[in-house]
């Protein structure tokens, strides 16, 4: 059986190889080029700091101060430029390159994972082969577990080879030794894994509730697009039944405590160990943020583990 | 031989019922199915053939009564029943994308035992090539594969859900006379679902009847031959309505009906019994004779029987 999952498996997971490889390769800039980004930048720059437009200032800003935020802002040019110029620039430069190759990487196990769990049981009854599968003295617990736990490395194996490719492709790229945080870059693949693994539960269990496959899918897009707003569909209908006029014409601060109360119960949240605000990586963050992927990964398991062993085919 | 119950029926069905939403699939349904028999299961379409068989391999639960397969409750212990039983399925259950060698691995890795030699052996009888992908096989070839990867598990029951639906007289012939002639010769109980009243002929010494969920009839096959005749009566002239109606009411008389002259009357139980009533009817016969109901015939009756109730 295993070795049947894994066939079945292979070819999903060498498409999310390739676009994995083509993401972490292909598309970041060399070092060499986020150089020669930050010289011209830096010359753009200088060309409006030697000629300063007015132009460049929001129109709001009343005449009589505009000469003096002009100034203010050639100030900050100034400073800008000067900060350009340090070589911590373009190491914190390329550590977001990697950052986000590595995390387009990691965006790659979500279809993956959906694209997996559907098919898991509603191709079977589709094909008309869970009838074979079910007629042996296997129970559907440990068909089902089997089934998930190839789907979860087939995910590890995807994540993990993002994870190595993207370290490769910093060095490779010309990267400075201390941008490419090879820990940093496995934490958050394995995180993002984890994460994965509720999208995997949510399509798995999509796939025993509806034994067709195209139902399934539907499902499972709809479960996950509820799941992924929910922060911000709730907050929308709170603010909908409790804002008064005064409230919309001073509109809010995504800063307030309210706002930013529902972003802990944005699940993907959860899938990094960067920090939300700075984009910082926080290995302390990871277990806190494992703990609450691992829970959520189970909880689709269990339902869909729950379901099949009592579904009737 | 290490079942629960060594000498009781290998199936044993008490009182099922199996629902879909608020319909009755199978309504009360009780039979037994001796051991080392071939139990033909005949019924019309929908009659709940397949959901019982479903039923008995743990695909689905049951709403009401028991179902036992060599004394293993198909609910409790589903797992010793799969262990213990080869199925093939109406639907073309195989991983198109296998070969025939793979597909036997796959099988074999899911099986408590396993007979490799049997199922080359069958592979051998069928001729099914070993490296072809099961989507390139023939129909009847697929339901031959499906029947060696049963017996790969070295079964005491084979359950056969409608195993030559579909396939062409040839491949038919072929399948029921590998079933019959080695897999039952080998001792095995084989229950198999068919509305093919020719596969029950040719394969089955026991059958059961169902039709709305309901057993009509179970009974070894040649028993139910026994106790169904047809009669024939001459007469030297057409009979009057009231001698038909007599006729009609005589006990174990299910059906009369006029031809010509003559009169032929269908009888169901005690066939001797009416043999003799119609012997001393007073009114002038020329000649009597019976002869056998075909299985068609005796299939047809006890359905319109129920559909009359």
């Amino acid at each position: 059986m295993i070795s049947k999952e894994w066939r079945d498996a292979r070819w999903k997971l060498l498409i999310a190889l390739a676009a994995i490889l083509v993401i972490v390769f292909v598309l970041p800039r060399s070092y060499e080029k986020i150089q020669a980004d930050t010289r011209r930048d830096i010359e753009r720059m200088q060309r409006d700091i030697e000629s300063p437009d007015a132009g460049l200032l929001p129109p709001d800003i009343p005449p009589e101060m505009r000469e003096q935020e002009l100034n203010n802002y050639v100030d900050d040019m100034r400073s800008q430029i000067e900060d350009m110029r340090t070589p911590g620039y373009l190491v914190a430069m390329a550590e977001s390159e990697i950052r986000g190759f590595s995390m387009g990487a990691n965006l790659v196990l979500v279809p993956l994972a959906g694209l997996l769990g559907v098919a898991l049981i509603s191709g079977e009854v589709g094909r008309g082969t869970i009838f074979l599968l079910l007629s042996r003295p296997v129970s559907r617990r440990r068909t089902l577990l089997t089934k998930y736990s190839i789907c979860a490395v087939v995910l590890l194996a995807a994540a993990l080879v993002g994870a190595v490719a993207s370290v490769i492709s910093g060095y490779a790229h010309g990267y400075p030794t201390g941008s490419v945080g090879a820990v940093e870059i496995l934490a958050s693949a394995a995180l993002f894994w984890l994460g994965s693994l509720f999208v995997l539960g949510v399509a798995l269990l999509a796939s025993v509730l509806f034994g067709d496959i195209i139902k399934s899918i539907i499902a499972a897009i709809a479960a996950l697009y509820v799941i992924f707003s929910a922060p911000d569909l709730v907050r929308t209908l709170i603010q909908w039944l409790t804002w008064t006029d005064e409230d919309y014409e001073q509109g809010f601060s995504s800063t307030d405590a309210w706002y930013q109360a529902f972003e802990r119960i944005r699940l993907v949240n959860y899938w990094t160990a960067e920090d939300l605000r700075t984009g910082e990586l926080i290995l302390s963050q990871a277990a806190q943020n494992s703990l609450v992927c691992l829970v959520a990964a189970v909880v689709p398991l269990l339902l869909a583990l729950w379901w099949f062993r009592r579904k009737a085919y | 031989m290490d079942g629960v119950a060594e000498r009781g029926p290998a199936i044993e069905i008490r009182d099922l019922v199996v629902r879909y939403g608020r319909r009755d699939a199978v309504n009360g349904l009780s039979l037994e199915v001796p051991r080392g028999s071939v139990y033909g299961f005949l019924g019309p379409n929908g009659a709940g053939k397949t959901t019982t068989i479903k039923t008995l391999l743990g695909f689905r639960g049951l709403d009401g009564g028991s179902a036992r397969v060599l004394g293993y409750d198909v609910v409790g212990e589903s797992l010793e029943v799969r262990a213990r039983v080869g199925f093939a399925s109406e639907v073309d259950s195989l991983y198109g994308g296998m070969t025939v060698t793979r597909v036997c691995d796959f099988c074999r890795d899911l099986s408590r035992s396993w007979d490799q030699g049997l199922v080359d052996r069958y592979v051998g009888v069928f001729g099914l090539p070993r490296d072809t992908r099961i989507r390139k096989l023939s129909k009847g070839q697929r339901a031959q594969l499906q029947l060696c990867l049963a017996l790969g598990s070295d079964p005491e029951v084979l359950i056969l859900d409608e195993p030559t639906s579909g396939l062409d007289p040839i491949a038919r012939h072929a399948f029921l006379k590998v079933l019959v002639g080695d897999v039952a010769a080998e001792g095995r109980t084989v229950f198999f679902s068919t509305h093919l009243l020719s596969d029950i002929e040719a394969a089955a010494d026991t059958i059961g009847i169902i039709k709305g969920g309901r057993l009509l009839v179970s009974g070894n096959l040649d028993d139910l031959r026994a106790t169904h005749r047809v009669f024939r009566l001459a007469y030297a002239e057409a009979p009057p309505d009231d001698e038909v109606q007599t006729l009609r009411d005589l006990p174990h008389v299910r059906e009369v009906e006029r031809d010509g002259r003559g009169v032929l009357v269908r009888a169901r139980g005690d066939v001797e019994a009416v043999y003799r009533a119609l012997e001393r009817r007073p009114f002038r016969v020329l000649d009597l004779d019976s002869t056998g109901m075909s299985l068609d015939d005796i299939f047809v009756a006890y359905v319109e029987d129920a559909d009359d109730l």
